[in-house]
């Protein structure tokens, strides 16, 4: 058996670690890497002064992390709020394109990942992201009967309903 | 030798001027009077010595000197910067000359109230929590109001969940404690009140996912800060009516019930007064509380201030589903009505704007009235049952009904005033509306348990003003026909002040803080500043003039309306400061 030098196991390992991320479930690509480069100048540009250069605030509320994909649900429910009511100093008045890029740069820095497939502002489509899916947030045990579902491991407690299936008209 | 000598001398003077000087840096405030428990519960007249001037939290001043006639003249004494960003909801007190300061993340400053000079500047060393706990971050750059004076300390209430006692004349620490735990979610938001030498503080928090189960009001010894009592706000053991009105969801599943605004007392019955928050989750669906009316959110409560013990509740929105919490400033009036003193509370609690008065000693409901568009509650009984548009409450996901007022309110932490001299209530206030849709979420460490998205604020059809000064007539009955309402295009920023020289004074996201005859509601006064006006204003009186503060600065409230009023664009730079007037010299 030849001898295979550090760096070609490590250069398989991140091949490797690559194809994993594509393959990986849940991780459907609506923007792109274009898109999310531009949506960050713009963050950094319209939005950084209040809700951070990490999008964690302090002086707004945090953009990144499970509750605040959750929360707002899909893209369009993210999309359909900022783009009325932000920024404080022009709110709804930066061009379309400007609002679908920082959204492209939400998602990817919430752990969505970019292909080649552009985000517009139709709002079927982003209606049809589901934030939960499509970022690092782990999506609720929705399909399994009440009765028998388990919350999924958690240091805090959650709702009561957690784990649950509540009514839906979606 | 003749040289030596003068070497020396000259050493000598150098280190004297060297330790005169460091004695000023560190800054120390001389025969600083202490505040007595007297003087919180009947505060001369030149001073502001809590939140709301008195601790029956009213807000008026009797000082006339700035007047109708005499506003006009007001020339800037002096400015100031704040010493951190962040929401600007400061409350200046004043006594024996020394300005007190507070800002976001528990800065403490002491200035010359005559001459804008620091005196002392006290910033705390705040726990650390990781920077995903984003909302919890963000509670330390939201300080509600004040701190509280009392002897010869500044007593601070800190976003780690600490009470920190200062010495008033130099700002060192004389003692402190630890009453809830920062790595659970806690946070105090707002300043306690003192008196009868017992610190009365409520902790905020309790939304964040670690802190389920318990929000409480809590009473320490002044002196030695042992704790004497505190109450739970979502879970009270010695009231099963309390207990099913959570349904089958048990303390550990509930969150809410924050006191979020600093409460008020009555030395004559030695009760205080709390308003308590929403319950979280926000919509039953998520909450699980089915048709419950989660006690004692959006409630007032009366408690004994020796034991914490409740004498009463009523609550003013119940079964809460649209994060409409209600914890906002119960004020304590008396009114002389058929030869008889009736002992009122009256508030605008909630973020809905409806007007309470209830019977302070009894809890028992007197009348209410609405200010701004709200479509949740569709009438109150006479014996103050309140009845919902159950057509508003989600009973599936993917529902989003337009729900009025919107979660910033209506009415927000911006405290109303009241005037003994005109017997109006002066409350600002904001028309907004906003969809509500209940979501499914993971509650993570430092975060929020609302589970709820709201769509973007707008206006109520055929609204086109989002401020609103509204002035309340108050009496035991409603008295139809009185007051006044004043519009404004951008939404109202700040409390408001009232004052014996006829004034109310307060401020808009568009930067002008105004004066309005109290009265009439006519504008007497106003000035564009820099930021939107913020916080509380006040004045004071010292060697016999008469001074007025306007804070300034960032306005989270301001940010999510603006698009009601887009030709009035938010500055993006924050710019917290406070303004400082008085009247020309004679």
């Amino acid at each position: 058996m030849r001898y295979q030098s550090p760096r070609f196991v490590l250069g398989m390992a991140v091949a490797v670690t690559g194809l994993l991320m594509q393959v990986l479930p849940g991780q459907a690509q609506v923007f792109t890497q274009a898109q999310a480069e531009a949506g960050q100048k713009d963050y950094d540009g319209q939005c950084a002064m209040c809700h951070g250069a990490e999008l964690l605030g302090p002086n707004a509320p945090a953009l990144v992390g499970k509750e605040v994909m959750h929360n707002f649900s899909t893209a369009a429910g993210l999309f359909d709020y900022f783009s009325v009511a932000m920024p404080p100093q022009a709110p709804g008045l930066l061009d379309e394109e400007v609002y679908v890029n920082i959204l492209a740069y939400i998602l990817e820095a919430n752990g969505a990942q970019p292909g080649d497939t552009p985000l517009d502002a139709d709002p079927v489509k982003l209606a049809a992201i589901d934030l939960g899916a499509i970022t690092s947030a782990a999506a609720p045990a929705t399909d399994a009967p009440a009765e028998q579902a388990e919350a999924p491991a958690s240091s805090v407690p959650q709702a009561y309903t957690w784990g649950k299936t509540l009514p839906s008209i979606k | 030798m003749k040289k030596t000598y003068l070497k020396a001398a000259l050493a000598l003077a150098v280190s004297v001027t060297t330790l005169v000087s460091v004695a000023q840096a560190q800054g120390v405030r001389e025969n600083y009077a202490p505040v007595t428990n007297d003087m919180v519960l009947n505060p001369p007249a030149e001073e502001w010595l809590s939140w709301r001037r008195t601790i029956d939290n009213q807000a008026f001043s009797p000082l006339d000197q700035i007047n109708s006639d005499t506003i006009g003249d007001l020339e800037l004494a002096w400015a100031w910067p704040m010493a951190d960003v962040g929401i600007q909801e400061t409350a200046p007190l004043m006594h024996d000359g020394v300005l007190f300061l507070q800002t976001n993340n528990n800065i403490v400053q002491a200035m010359d109230a005559k001459t804008g000079d620091l005196i002392w500047e006290y910033r705390p060393a705040l726990a650390k929590v990781p920077a995903e706990w984003g909302y919890q971050l963000y509670q330390s750059r939201r300080q509600k109001n004040s701190i509280a004076l009392y002897e010869d300390t500044v007593v601070l209430t800190t976003v780690d969940a600490r009470i920190i006692v200062l010495s008033a004349k130099d700002g060192k620490v004389l003692r402190e404690v630890q009453p809830f735990d920062v790595n659970k979610g806690y946070s105090y938001t707002v300043g306690p009140i003192v008196v009868n030498d017992t610190i009365i503080s409520a902790i905020s928090g309790c939304s964040i996912a670690g802190t389920a189960g318990g929000c409480y009001i809590v009473a320490h010894d002044f002196n030695t800060l042992e704790e004497k009592w505190r109450f739970n706000t979502i879970d009270d053991p010695n009231n099963p009516e309390q207990q099913a009105s959570w349904g089958d969801v048990p303390p550990e599943n509930r969150w809410g019930g924050t006191p979020w605004a600093t409460g008020s007392y009555d030395p004559e019955t030695n009760t205080t007064f709390w308003g308590v928050g929403m319950p979280a989750p926000y919509a039953e669906l998520i909450r699980g509380s089915e048709d419950g009316n989660v006690l004692y959110t959006n409630s007032t409560l009366a408690l004994d201030a020796d034991t914490g013990e409740l004498k009463w509740y009523y609550q003013h929105l119940p079964r809460d589903n649209w994060d409409l919490d209600s914890p906002f400033e119960r004020v304590l009036v008396d009114v002389e009505e058929g030869g008889e003193t009736k002992n009122l509370i009256v508030s605008v609690p909630g973020k809905n704007g409806i007007f309470f008065a209830l019977d302070r000693n009894t809890g028992e409901y007197l009348w209410s009235q609405e200010t701004v568009v709200q479509n949740v509650v569709t009438n109150i009984d006479e014996d103050g049952t309140v009845h919902l548009n159950e057509e508003l409450i989600m009973t599936a996901l993917g529902e989003a009904p337009m729900v009025c007022t919107s979660v910033s309110g209506g009415k927000l932490w911006q405290a109303g005033a009241y005037s003994p001299k005109t017997q109006q209530f002066y409350v600002p206030l904001t028309e907004a509306c906003n969809t509500v849709e209940a979501t499914q979420s993971e509650f993570t460490a430092g975060n929020a348990t609302g589970a709820v998205k709201f769509g973007p604020r707008v206006l109520p059809e055929g609204i086109t003003e989002a401020g609103l000064v509204d002035a309340i007539k108050v009496g035991a009955t409603k008295s139809e026909g009185e007051g006044w309402k004043a519009r404004s295009r951008a939404s109202m920023t700040s409390s408001l002040l009232a004052t014996a020289g006829g004034l109310v004074i307060g401020g808009d996201a568009g930067r002008y803080v105004k004066a309005w005859d109290d009265t009439t509601g006519e504008v007497v006064w106003q000035q564009r500043l820099n930021a939107p006006i913020g916080g509380s204003p006040m004045t004071y009186e010292l060697d016999g003039e008469q001074y007025l503060v306007v804070p300034t600065g960032f306005s989270a409230a301001a940010g999510s309306i603006a698009s009601a009023f887009p030709e009035i664009p938010i500055p993006s730079g924050t710019g917290n400061s406070i303004f400082v007037y008085k009247l020309p010299k004679q």
